[in-house]
């Protein structure tokens, strides 16, 4: 099924861990290079700013590309603006897809990604522009659960014919949306089990993933999966999620109405991101334990939305300090590495190193404060770029 | 990787048994990083805590009175300096190592706390009076100062911004773009000239070899916005009869800089003057298509336009690949 030379995936999967073995300093430079010849990788897959680049310009290229073509049949009755055309050019797309990747062996180079996208768009579009035509005539089922349906299915090929994580992601919610907008369709009834459904349907999904773990070549739509499930999940028994969804689909609920099960719900919001973590710290596993700490934000927001304790600046002032001191905490404990956990930085990234993010995060978040300073000139009118000119 | 298959290399001879037995020890007693998480963490409490005591100021500002808060904005920031001075490592010229992320972030909120302190007594006494280019300047000398005497990049990046700040323009790209203020001919002067400074800058701490490794941040800056403003220059005097010597500074910066960036093997650099340069070039073209004023010059940009952009695609595979070989 997947369109890559597989020995490839396999060195490559195998040169990522010695590389990362020679980053620790377990083997020598001549180790890495030997084994590097000895298992060789034939893929053409650039750096991350060259993958940006090629994404662009083949945008630019099948951009053109398609426009001309128009252009010139722009004459013809009807047909640019037919499915079927739409179709023919998706089709065309995945053609070029295919023998870029098959001839070039481009993998995760930006054009093929470009490829993939456009490919994917234009099918997707000509499958809508189809609904909407027939559509005309039968209107008994609902848009979204027709569409999402193709999408799962549309996304899922791609993913499991090029490892694509996005396209993994995006077929999972699809599915999510599908059962989401079919139950509608089913009365009042399925309304009210839509939650727990799409939780059990998450978290198949999530132990599916864990369990498929052994097939390496698509570790990373694994990983994309495992992630959003958890998250999906979460947010299915989110209480402000539930509340909220249930009175768009259902009547509109009085701003001091509760919601049945209301208990659960609440558990759900605050007990979950915790037990990620806590289990993300005992299985050591990454992505449980990011997941639990961007989830602990988003039970303190549902929480502080139906319950005021203090101000929001007080809050923020209170939960920073808290912050500071519990990172300060752990970072003293762990000074030497204890039970397995380390503050040591094991691997780090050459790439992420090289471009410096994290001093261009500092300065793109912080430059807010640190046009303070400027306020008073913000009360006379001429603030920032229309300021030089008057006071300089 | 699972232990076969080392047991594999090393029967093939690929590794060597030293190298065996430190695979294996690590294999034994796997450590787990909480590196990243615990550096977010930080980031974020300095972030929800400057911006809380922010909030926190502004509103209480009529009941506890203003020596109270400036005391606690002052001790707040003398308190993370104070922390800062006593762990740091000592000054060199070449790129020192923090002892840790908690210095780091420490002295990033003794910086934010310093600035909030001098802009609060600017709002409420007005110590430099209608002299704001004082109120702004010395916050900025104060950062660049923290970022060469500790050696912190992030901060190097705020003076930076408050560089711009203090020559009359704001200046994260995000902002260069989405304000969108660049109706106005000095704004477009202050930049270049902001642009061209920062580039300066960043060949400056290479030729006296003082702080090598902030050359990364004044040239990133530096780049977007002369490029940036001469191409808003072009645009501004686009009737003029001499517009087009805008584009030539371009071409000429950019030849410049493209020989800079292949000297340092800097793939980066090379790949944002390649494509500033393929925007001027582009501009110049399509100019001329609308020029022709007939249904073929359409065509004509379409063909361009797919052309062109293979050409380059071929063009960034190569420079890459001469990049990585050298």
């Amino acid at each position: 099924m997947i369109i890559y030379n597989k020995t490839w995936l396999n060195n490559l999967d195998l040169q990522n861990q010695l590389k990362r073995a020679h980053r620790l300093g377990d083997i020598t430079a001549e180790e890495l290079k030997h084994l590097e010849e000895k298992y060789p990788v034939g893929f053409y897959s650039p750096n991350i700013f060259m993958r940006v680049g090629l994404f662009i310009l083949t945008y630019i290229i099948t951009g053109f590309a398609g426009g001309l073509l128009s252009l010139m049949l722009s004459d013809i009755n009807d047909l640019i603006t037919s499915p079927g055309y739409w179709l023919f050019l998706g089709i065309i797309s995945y053609i070029m897809l295919e023998l870029i990747v098959k001839r070039n062996h481009h993998f995760r180079s930006g054009v093929d990604d470009a490829l993939m996208w456009t490919a994917g768009g234009l099918i997707l579009a000509a499958y809508i522009g189809y609904l909407s035509l027939i559509g005309r005539h039968n209107l008994s089922d609902s848009f979204e659960s027709q569409v999402c349906p193709f999408t799962f299915i549309l996304a899922g090929y791609f993913a499991l014919r090029f490892a694509d994580m996005l396209m993994a992601v995006i077929s999972f919610l699809s599915l999510i949306l599908f059962l989401f907008f079919s139950a509608q369709s089913y009365g009042p009834y399925a309304t009210a089990f839509l939650p727990f459904l799409i939780i059990l349907v998450s978290a198949g999904v999530y132990f599916l993933c864990v369990y498929l773990k052994k097939y390496k070549n698509y570790e990373n739509c694994l990983i994309a999966v495992q992630v959003f499930s958890l998250l999906v999940g979460y947010a299915a028994g989110n209480y402000f999620v539930v509340r909220e969804m249930g009175s768009m689909i259902s009547q509109p609920l009085k701003s001091d109405e509760g919601i049945p099960l209301g208990w659960f719900f609440w558990a759900w919001t605050i007990a979950l991101p915790f037990v990620y973590i806590a289990s993300g710290l005992k299985r050591k596993d990454v992505i449980l334990l990011r997941s639990g700490l961007i989830l602990v934000a988003a039970a303190a927001f549902t929480f502080r939305n139906y319950y005021h304790l203090m101000p929001i600046e007080g809050a923020l002032s209170l939960v920073g300090a808290g912050l500071l001191a519990l990172s300060y905490g752990v970072i003293r404990y762990l000074k030497t590495p204890k039970k397995g956990f380390t503050y040591e930085e094991l691997d780090d990234d050459q790439l992420l190193d090289k471009i410096k993010v994290e001093s261009l995060i500092v300065g793109e978040t912080f430059s807010g404060p640190a046009a303070a300073p400027e306020t008073p000139r913000m009360g006379g009118g001429n603030f920032g770029g229309g300021g030089s000119s008057a006071d300089f | 990787m699972n232990a076969e298959h080392y047991d594999k290399l090393k029967e093939e001879d690929f590794i060597s048994a030293t190298s065996f037995e430190k695979i294996r020890l690590r294999e034994q007693n796997p450590l787990f990083s909480l590196h990243w998480e615990l550096k977010t963490l930080l980031y974020l409490g300095v972030m929800l805590l400057s911006t809380g005591l922010g909030i926190l100021i502004y509103k209480n500002i009529d009941t506890i009175g203003h020596q109270v808060i400036l005391a606690i904005i002052a001790a707040i920031s003398i308190g993370c300096f104070a922390y800062c001075l006593k762990h740091r490592p000592p000054f060199s010229r070449e790129l020192v190592k923090s002892p840790n992320s908690l210095f780091d972030y420490l002295l990033l909120l003794g910086c934010l706390s310093f600035l909030t302190f001098v802009g609060y007594l600017q709002f409420q006494y007005t110590v430099f009076g209608t002299n704001y280019g004082m109120a702004t300047f010395i916050p900025m000398l104060l950062l660049f100062f923290v970022a060469y005497e500790f050696d912190h990049l992030g901060i190097l990046s705020m003076g930076i911004a408050n560089l711009a700040i203090w020559m009359g323009v704001s200046v994260t790209p995000a902002q260069v773009l989405s304000s969108g203020n660049f109706d106005n001919e000095t704004v477009i002067y202050t930049y270049l000239i902001l642009g061209l400074v920062l580039l300066a800058a960043g060949q400056l701490t290479e030729y006296f070899n003082f702080k090598k490794h902030f050359r990364f941040s004044y040239l990133h800056f530096g780049i977007h916005i002369s490029f940036i403003s001469l191409l808003f220059g072009y645009f501004n005097h686009y009737d003029a009869p001499f517009s087009f010597l805008w584009l030539v500074v371009l071409f000429a910066l950019a030849f410049y800089l493209y020989t800079d960036a292949r000297k340092h093997k800097s793939f980066y650099f090379l790949l944002l003057v390649v494509l500033y340069s393929y925007i001027a070039f582009s501009i110049i073209m399509v100019r001329g298509f609308i020029t022709i004023n007939d249904i073929a010059a359409i065509y004509l940009c379409c063909l361009y336009f797919i052309g062109s952009a293979i050409a380059l695609i071929r063009l960034l595979i190569y420079l890459n690949k001469q990049i990585k070989a050298s």
